[in-house]
């Protein structure tokens, strides 16, 4: 019985020994692929599955990077179909645990600059993704999220060349996507549809939840050239590719609205509502309200709207947005604007404060703000029709010009 | 073994609420279950007053107040609100709903609100599930069961949350004494058959060997 314990704590000795020995193993390159890349799909039911199961590995062993890693590349995911930003925290604490026991783990780095994307933490996300960039300066995808990252904060020039650097690297149909929505923010909406198409030619089958995306952007881009027929026809294929995918549903909604087909876009965003509420729709639902002349429950819909944006979705911007759209507290609409200016110097945020400069007659301001909103050329309507009001107002026409600070033209693009 | 364990869950649990409160996109409504005792659940809402009245008045049809300034004003029209409130909940346990009744409102001086619900609940496979309609976001659902740590769940607007079993503190360990004594019982039983056997075993060999050296 002596020599059997004694034989055993020997071997247990030995294999902790080896275990100490054996050197660390270098992670710093390590790349776990992205989901749709691999033999993993994207669909609904695989999104799912792959939450659940990689859940199931990180819950067993939290310093498990390539699983932490695609969990959080599935909560994400999941975050923008479902709508439930919540899971872009567990996507950040799962990444933390891997990130404690391997600081520089490249993959879980540049996932969590995405995370905190997801987050709307622009800062965190750009400070991340530099110091991935300073690793690994090829890596086509962090110059994505560095682009998105300076989007979102209004710094349109640094975002354009983090775009064109990361089409040069890879032209993917991320890059594409990225280098279409350049295209948008500077007016050029051809060739903008052209590239958001290249985008959607690019991704692969076994992504239905990026192919969805790709094509909910592209009706997008139809709906915004008036293109009805084209629109619809790119909402449905995404729809068909991720069934349900809100963006997709939203769309359909904006082209039987833009069909006048009040009540059948009403349906759909209410039965969004049902599902996923957010006080986009919640407001969205309120102008087609309007527009039948409920103007009862439209009040409803606003009055849930605004609340909804202050404490359960607080994007302060875009409550600034639909407070000055709906002349709605518009004093409110002016200091939630300049609290949100703060951190993003954005065309819409410099748009809302314009309007809500503008309907409290306080026309310099507006001005200002307004050229702010028009600096990058962009064509959105709702911008162009705030701007031509307030240049009646103070007796000028619209620039219909981009500043030529920002560098980036559309030809310059075309061809990368 | 078990400080270690304490400490990380601590960590753990003060980790998670750092990262609650820098995200951006979340609701500020957080909604928290335990069983607090044996055949009592506690619900408390943690949320920014303006906004749930202004909620709660919308939902219940009635015209918007002029905002509150005072923390007792507050109060008052959360707590003349709560039918709306209770409403927009669906908390049932093993499928049948609950009925949750109002404990306590409180507001504090920055118009934060906890709102403290109870409601009477099975003691024994009380699978509990959260549904509410009053929240247009993402919030967390944290749930206490036993003396486990506290679980996390996102839910989006309506969504229902997954089923969690929820034991009152304690649980576990009132279970541990009772599996510990049926296991001394059981340990003291095969040891006492042991002995007995044993003895009798060596009895029987001392009296074969003592006939057999008889024998001989």
């Amino acid at each position: 019985m002596e020599r059997r314990a004694f034989f055993l704590a020997l071997g247990l000795a030995i294999v902790a020994a080896t275990t100490a020995c054996k050197p660390a193993e270098r992670r710093s390159a390590t790349v776990t692929p992205l989901l749709g890349t691999g033999t993993v799909s994207t669909s609904r039911q695989d999104l799912e599955r792959t939450i659940a199961s990689m859940r199931t590995r990180v819950a067993a062993a939290p310093d498990d990077g390539p699983a932490a890693v695609m969990l959080a590349d599935a909560l994400l995911r999941q975050a923008r179909v479902s709508g439930n930003a919540g899971l872009a925290n567990e996507a950040e604490r799962a990444l933390r645990a891997v990130l404690e026991s391997d600081s520089e783990r490249y993959d879980a780095r540049r996932m969590l600059a995405a995370t905190y994307l997801s987050q709307h933490r622009f800062a965190d996300a750009l400070r991340e993704a530099e110091r991935c960039r300073r690793i690994r300066t090829d890596d086509a995808w962090v110059w994505g999220v560095i682009g998105d990252a300076h989007v979102e904060r209004g710094e349109y020039d640094a975002a354009f060349d983090a775009f064109d650097r990361m089409a040069a690297i890879k032209p993917t149909a991320a890059a594409y996507a990225r280098v279409s929505y350049a295209r948008e923010l500077q007016g050029d909406l051809t060739g903008a549809l052209q590239t958001m198409q290249m985008a959607a030619e690019a991704t692969s089958a076994h992504d239905p939840e990026s192919l969805a995306w790709h094509y909910a952007q592209l009706g997008q881009l139809h709906l915004e050239m008036g293109r009805l027929g084209d629109a619809r026809r790119a909402f449905l294929r995404a729809n068909h590719a991720f069934p349900r995918h809100p963006f997709a549903e939203i769309g359909l909604a904006r082209v039987a609205e833009a069909s006048g087909d009040l009540r059948t876009a009403l349906d759909i965003v209410m039965k969004l509502l049902e599902t996923a509420p957010t006080p986009a729709d919640l407001a969205y639902s309120g102008d087609l309200m309007t527009k039948l002349g409920l103007t009862d429950a439209a009040e409803r819909q606003y009055r849930l709207a605004e609340a909804a944006w202050r404490s359960d979705a607080p994007e302060p911007s875009r409550l600034s947005r639909f407070l000055a759209e709906r002349g709605r507290r518009l004093d409110d609409a002016i200091a939630i604007g300049e609290q949100a200016r703060i951190d993003r110097d954005d065309i819409f945020t410099a748009d809302a404060l314009a309007w809500a400069y503008f309907q409290t007659g306080q026309i310099e301001k507006a001005r200002t703000m307004v050229d702010r909103a028009l600096r990058t050329g962009t064509r959105d309507r709702v911008i162009r029709s705030h701007a031509a009001s307030i240049a009646r107002a103070i007796g000028r026409s619209v620039r219909l010009q981009p500043d030529s600070s920002v560098r980036l033209q559309p030809d310059q693009q075309t061809h990368r | 073994m078990k400080r270690p364990y304490a400490v990380g869950l601590l960590v753990a649990a003060m980790t998670l609420h750092a990262i609650t409160g820098q995200a951006h996109s979340l609701a500020s409504t957080i909604v928290s279950v335990i069983a607090s005792r044996p055949g009592i659940a506690t619900v408390t809402i943690a949320a920014e007053a303006d906004p749930l009245i202004a909620k709660l008045e919308t939902l219940a049809g009635v015209p918007a107040s002029d905002a509150a300034v005072t923390v007792e004003e507050r109060r008052a029209r959360l707590e003349s609100l709560f039918p709306t409130l209770r409403a927009h909940i669906d908390a049932r346990i093993a499928d049948t709903p609950i009925d949750l009744a109002l404990a306590d409102v409180a507001v504090d001086d920055t118009a934060q609100v906890e709102i403290r619900l109870t409601a009477s609940i099975p003691e024994r496979s009380p699978m509990f599930t959260w549904r509410s309609t009053f929240i247009f976001g993402a919030y967390q659902l944290a749930t206490t069961s036993g003396d486990a740590a506290e679980v996390v769940q996102w839910l989006q607007g309506p969504q229902t949350s997954t089923p969690i079993a929820l034991e009152p503190p304690g649980a576990d360990t009132h279970a541990a004494l009772w599996l510990t004594r049926i296991g001394h019982g059981v340990a003291m039983g095969t040891l006492v058959v042991y002995v007995l056997f044993r003895r009798r075993t060596s009895r029987s060999v001392r009296l074969q060997s003592h006939a057999r050296s008889v024998r001989l």
